[in-house]
C-alpha cells in the first residue's frame, strides 16, 4: 500500500474580517496520510475545520504553511490540475455542484471538457451512473432531482474521472434512511480512498475503517473507526456524542 | 409578470416537451432558430395591405406544431396578454386613424381595421413561433448551439448557468414569498419595506451558491468554454427545413402578386 | 415595457440588433479585460436571482400599485455594468422565449430599452456618480431611484421611437409619448424604492459586495462631468431626439399612405360602400375622431397638440380601466392561493 495522501505539519487562518481584527486560526499542525483504497472518516464539532481541511486538499484554499502531496504530487500551482483530475470533491450542497441541466451532461462534463472521444464518454458516463443505481434517470433535468438523486447524481460525475481520492463533505445530509443505506453500500464498494468529513457518527461507523478526531483545529484522535467511535469519554470531550445505535446499547 | 408558480410549471412542460421525440426535436437548433427568424422578420415586413399575405403565412404554424406534436393550449395562454396590449394600440390608432381601404383576400375593409387585425396576426404569429423554439429545443442544447455563432462566450455560459439556477430560485421566491403570506394573513401584498430582507437574503443566498458553483466548476477543469453537446439531427432535415420556410415566405411575401391577389 | 414583435418592422428590428449585439461586443470585451474571478457563474446565478425577483412584486405607498426590483441597476452595483447587462440579456432571453415576454425579433429592442440603458447609464454613469462621494445608506438609495426613474424613462421614450420609426400604427408619436412617459415615471420610483431597500441591506450586512464607487471612461478621468452637466447632458439628448422624431411625425405624417403608394402605384385603395367595406367604415368613422390629428373645427398646430392630449387622456382612461379590472382578477387569484 502507497499513501494517496500526505499532510504535514498544515495550518491555516482565514484573513480577518474588518480591518484591525485578528485573523481566525482554524487548523493547527494537521499531519496524517491516507493510503490507497482506505475509507477514512474525518469527524468533530461545528467550525472545528474539517471543510476547511477538504479544501486544502484540492486547492480550492491557498496552502499557508506546511506540505501537502496528493497521489505522489506535492499540492502546487502547476501540480493542480493533476490533483484534480485525480481526486473528487463532493460538496454538502450538491445543488451548487451540478451546474449543467440534466443528469447526463453534469456527469459527462468533465469528460466531455477534457475533448474525450464521443463513445468513450458516453460508455463512462453510463459506467458511473450505474454505480451509482442512476442509469434510468440519465435524461431527468437536475432541478427534478431528488435530494438524495442529487448527491448520487454528484458523486457519479466524480466517478467518470476514476479518481484515486475521493473527499466528501456530509454526504449523509439531509438523506432518508433508505438513501443513506444506498449511499454506504456504493461507497463501501468503491476502491478508491475516501477522505469523508461528518457529523453523522453511524454514517461513519458504517462506511469508514478508520477516524480522525478534530477539535479546535488540532487532531485529538486517530485510530480504527469503531474504537474511537464507541469512545463516550472522548467524544463529549469534543463536543460530540457517540452514534445512535451505541447510545441505544446504553 | 406571471406568477412564481406558473413560471415553474411552463419550465417543467417545456422540458418535458424538448425532451420528447418528434421531427422537430430531432433538427438541429440553429435550423429550427434561422427559421424562426425567417418567419418573423417575413411576418413583420408585411404592411396592412399585405393583410391576405399575413393570413396565409402564419399556416406554416400548424405544419410546424403538427411535426412537433405540440398542443395549442399553452401557447395560446402566453398569447393573451400580448394580444390585450397589442390589440389596444390597435385599438387606440383606430382615433386618429381612418385610411385607406385595404383588401383581405376579395373583401375591402377600412385602413383602420386593417391594421388593427394585422397587428393582431403579428402578435399571433410571433408569439405561437418563439413558443415552438424552446418547446422543440432544450435550451442545453440551443446553448451548445450558440456557441457555434460568434456570440461573446461568457453571455452563453451564463444563459446556461441562468436556465439551470432559474426553477431553484423561482421555488425558493416562492417559499419566502408564501412564508410572509402565512405570517401576515391579513396582508394586501408585500409591503416593498421589507423588499429589502426579502430580497436582500436571496441575493445573498444566491451569490453564496454562485461561489460553490465556481468552485465545482473549477474542480472539474471548467476554462471558459463549455463542451459541445453530441450533434442532433441531420443535415437533410435541417435544410429541408430552413429552404421550406424561405420558398414559403418568398411565396407569402412576394408570390401572391402573380396570382393577382 | 417587454416590446412585442407585432410592434416593430424588420429594419428596426434589425437595427436594434445591431446596436445591442454592439454593446454585448463591448461588454463582453470589457469583462474578459476585468478578468474577475468566478464571474462567470455570479452572472448566472444571480441572472436566475433577477429573473425570480422581478417576479415577486411589492406594494408600493401611496399608488395602490405593486413592482419590483430594478435589474440592470442591482445587477450593476454587484458585478459592473459590463457583466450586468450581458446577464441582463441572458434574463430577456428567457423571458421572450419561455413566456412570450416581448418577441424574438424584438429582443434586440428589449435589450436596448432595458438592459442598456439600466446598465450602462443607470449602473455605468449614474451608480458611480452618485456614490462617489463613499457608500451610505443615502447615496446607495438616491443612485437607485434615480437611476431606476432616468433608465426607465429612457426606456418608454426609445419604445415611442422604435414603434413610430417602425411606422406600423398612426398612434402620433407625441400622443404616445405623453403616454408612456408618466407611467413610467411611477413604475420607475416604485422600482427605485425597491432596488434600494435591497442594496441597502446588501450594504448593511455584506458591504464588500457592492462595486466601490470608481468612475471610469475618459470624460470622467478628465474630471469634464460634473453631476448637474451629465444629467443635463442626457436631458438635453432626450429633448433632441425627442424633437427630431416629432419632427419627423409632421413632416411625414402618414407613412402607411406613402408605402401603399409605392407599392401599389396608387394612393388609395378603392373601397366598396356597400357590404362588411361600408359596416366596418362606418364603425371606424364613428371612432377616428382625431383622424389627421385635427379636431373637428380646430385645425392648425394647436389641433395638433390638443388631439394629440385628448388623445392621450383617452389612453390613460382605458388603460385605467383595463388596469382595474385586471387587478381585480389578481387578487381574486391571490385569495384563491390563500383558501
Amino acid at each position: 500500500m502507497s499513501a494517496i495522501l500526505t499532510l504535514s505539519h498544515i495550518q491555516f487562518q482565514y484573513p480577518a474580517f474588518r480591518p484591525g481584527q485578528d485573523p481566525v486560526p482554524v487548523l493547527h499542525d494537521l499531519s496524517f496520510s491516507l493510503e490507497s483504497g482506505e475509507k477514512v472518516g474525518l469527524i468533530g464539532s461545528n467550525g472545528v475545520g474539517k471543510s476547511t481541511l477538504l479544501k486544502l486538499v484540492v486547492g480550492l484554499l491557498p496552502l499557508q504553511e506546511g506540505t501537502l502531496i496528493v497521489g505522489g504530487l506535492p499540492l502546487t500551482p502547476q501540480n493542480l490540475p493533476t490533483i484534480r483530475r485525480k481526486t473528487g470533491y463532493v460538496f454538502q450542497d450538491s445543488e451548487s455542484q451540478l451546474f449543467m441541466p440534466t443528469v447526463e451532461s453534469d456527469v459527462s462534463f468533465a469528460l466531455r471538457n477534457a475533448g474525450l472521444p464521443a463513445e468513450e464518454v458516453e460508455g463512462r458516463t453510463a459506467a458511473a451512473l450505474e454505480k451509482v443505481g442512476m442509469e434510468e434517470l440519465a435524461q431527468r433535468q437536475i432541478y427534478r432531482l431528488s435530494g438524495g438523486q442529487k448527491k448520487l447524481t454528484a458523486i457519479a460525475g466524480l466517478l467518470v474521472q476514476d479518481p484515486d481520492l475521493l473527499l466528501m463533505d456530509e454526504p449523509s445530509a439531509a438523506l432518508d434512511p433508505r438513501n443513506r443505506r444506498k449511499l454506504t453500500e456504493i461507497l463501501r464498494r468503491l476502491p478508491c480512498a475516501q477522505l469523508i468529513a461528518s457529523h453523522d457518527l453511524d454514517f461513519i461507523w458504517d462506511t469508514c475503517d478508520r477516524v480522525i478526531l478534530l477539535s479546535d483545529g488540532w487532531i485529538q484522535e486517530d485510530g480504527p473507526a469503531h474504537e474511537v467511535l464507541s469512545n463516550q469519554a472522548l467524544l463529549e470531550s469534543c463536543g460530540l456524542e457517540l452514534p445512535l445505535r451505541l447510545q441505544k446499547e446504553i | 409578470m406571471k406568477s412564481l408558480k406558473n413560471a415553474i410549471e411552463t419550465i417543467h412542460l417545456l422540458d418535458d416537451l424538448a425532451g420528447e421525440d418528434t421531427v422537430l426535436t430531432r433538427l438541429s437548433p440553429l435550423a429550427k432558430l434561422g427559421s424562426l427568424f425567417i418567419f418573423l422578420a417575413a411576418l413583420a415586413s408585411l404592411g396592412p395591405e399585405k393583410l391576405t399575405n399575413a393570413l396565409l403565412l402564419l399556416w406554416v404554424l400548424p405544419v410546424w406544431y403538427r411535426l412537433g406534436r405540440l398542443s395549442w393550449k399553452h401557447p395560446l395562454r402566453q398569447l393573451g396578454p400580448v394580444l390585450g396590449m397589442v390589440g389596444s394600440i390597435g385599438l387606440v390608432n383606430l382615433f386618429w386613424f381612418q385610411g385607406m381601404p385595404v383588401s383581405l383576400g376579395p373583401v375591402q375593409i377600412p385602413g383602420g381595421i386593417g391594421v388593427l387585425l394585422l397587428l393582431l396576426l403579428k402578435a399571433t404569429g410571433c408569439v405561437l413561433g418563439a413558443y415552438l423554439l424552446l418547446a422543440t429545443t432544450s435550451l442545453e442544447k440551443l446553448a451548445c448551439a450558440l456557441q457555434k455563432l460568434p456570440l461573446p462566450q461568457v453571455l452563453v455560459i451564463s444563459l446556461l448557468l441562468t436556465w439551470r439556477y432559474l426553477v431553484l430560485l423561482l421555488q425558493e421566491g416562492t417559499r419566502m414569498a408564501s412564508a410572509y403570506r402565512l405570517r401576515a394573513p391579513e396582508s394586501r401584498g408585500i409591503p416593498w419595506k421589507i423588499s429589502g430582507s426579502l430580497l436582500g437574503l436571496l441575493f445573498l443566498r444566491s451569490l453564496e451558491r454562485a461561489q460553490l458553483v465556481y468552485e465545482s466548476m473549477k474542480l472539474r477543469g471548467f476554462q471558459g468554454r463549455f463542451p459541445e453537446q453530441k450533434n442532433a439531427g441531420s443535415l437533410k432535415g435541417d435544410l429541408l427545413l430552413l429552404s421550406s420556410t424561405l420558398a414559403w415566405c418568398l411565396f407569402c411575401r412576394f408570390g401572391l402578386y402573380f396570382f393577382h391577389i | 415595457m417587454h416590446m412585442a414583435d407585432a410592434l416593430l418592422s424588420p429594419g428596426i428590428a434589425g437595427t436594434m440588433y445591431a446596436l445591442s449585439g454592439a454593446a454585448a461586443w463591448y461588454a463582453a470585451r470589457k469583462v474578459k479585460q476585468e478578468n474577475q474571478e468566478g464571474i462567470v457563474p455570479e452572472m448566472g446565478v444571480l441572472g436566475a436571482f433577477v429573473f425570480a425577483a422581478q417576479m415577486i412584486n411589492f406594494a408600493i405607498p401611496g399608488t395602490g400599485s405593486s413592482g419590483h426590483l430594478c435589474g440592470g441597476m442591482l445587477l450593476s452595483a454587484v458585478v459592473g455594468p459590463y457583466a450586468g447587462f450581458l446577464t441582463m440579456i441572458g434574463i430577456l432571453t428567457l423571458q421572450c422565449l419561455v413566456f412570450g415576454d416581448g418577441g424574438l425579433l424584438a429582443l434586440g429592442a428589449n435589450v436596448w430599452n432595458m438592459a442598456f440603458y439600466g446598465c450602462f447609464i443607470g449602473g455605468g454613469i449614474l451608480w458611480p456618480l452618485l456614490t462617489r462621494q463613499g457608500l451610505t445608506q443615502k447615496t446607495i438609495a438616491a443612485a437607485s431611484v434615480s437611476g431606476s426613474v432616468l433608465t426607465l424613462q429612457l426606456g418608454a421614450f426609445s419604445v415611442a421611437g422604435e414603434t413610430f420609426l417602425s411606422g406600423i400604427t398612426e398612434l402620433p408619436f407625441t400622443a404616445f409619448l405623453l403616454l408612456m412617459q408618466p407611467i413610467h415615471l411611477a413604475i420607475g420610483l416604485g422600482e427605485g424604492l425597491i432596488t434600494a431597500a435591497v442594496l441597502g441591506f446588501v450594504y448593511e450586512n455584506r458591504p464588500e459586495l457592492l462595486r466601490q464607487p470608481v468612475l471610469s471612461g475618459s470624460a470622467v478621468r478628465k474630471g469634464t462631468w460634473s453631476r448637474k452637466k451629465l444629467l443635463g447632458a442626457l436631458g438635453g439628448l432626450s429633448l433632441a431626439v425627442g424633437g427630431g422624431l416629432s419632427l419627423l411625425a409632421s413632416e411625414n405624417p402618414d407613412g402607411l399612405e406613402w408605402s401603399i403608394a409605392r407599392l401599389t402605384g396608387r394612393t388609395e385603395l378603392e373601397g366598396s360602400e356597400q357590404g362588411i367595406y361600408g359596416a366596418a367604415a362606418r364603425i371606424q368613422e364613428l371612432t377616428a375622431w382625431f383622424s389627421e390629428y385635427q379636431i373637428p373645427g380646430l385645425e392648425g398646430p394647436l389641433g395638433t397638440a390638443l388631439s394629440g392630449i385628448m388623445g392621450s387622456l383617452l389612453i390613460f382612461g382605458i388603460i385605467w380601466f383595463l388596469g382595474r379590472n385586471l387587478r381585480k382578477t389578481g387578487h381574486h387569484e391571490v385569495s384563491q392561493e390563500r383558501h
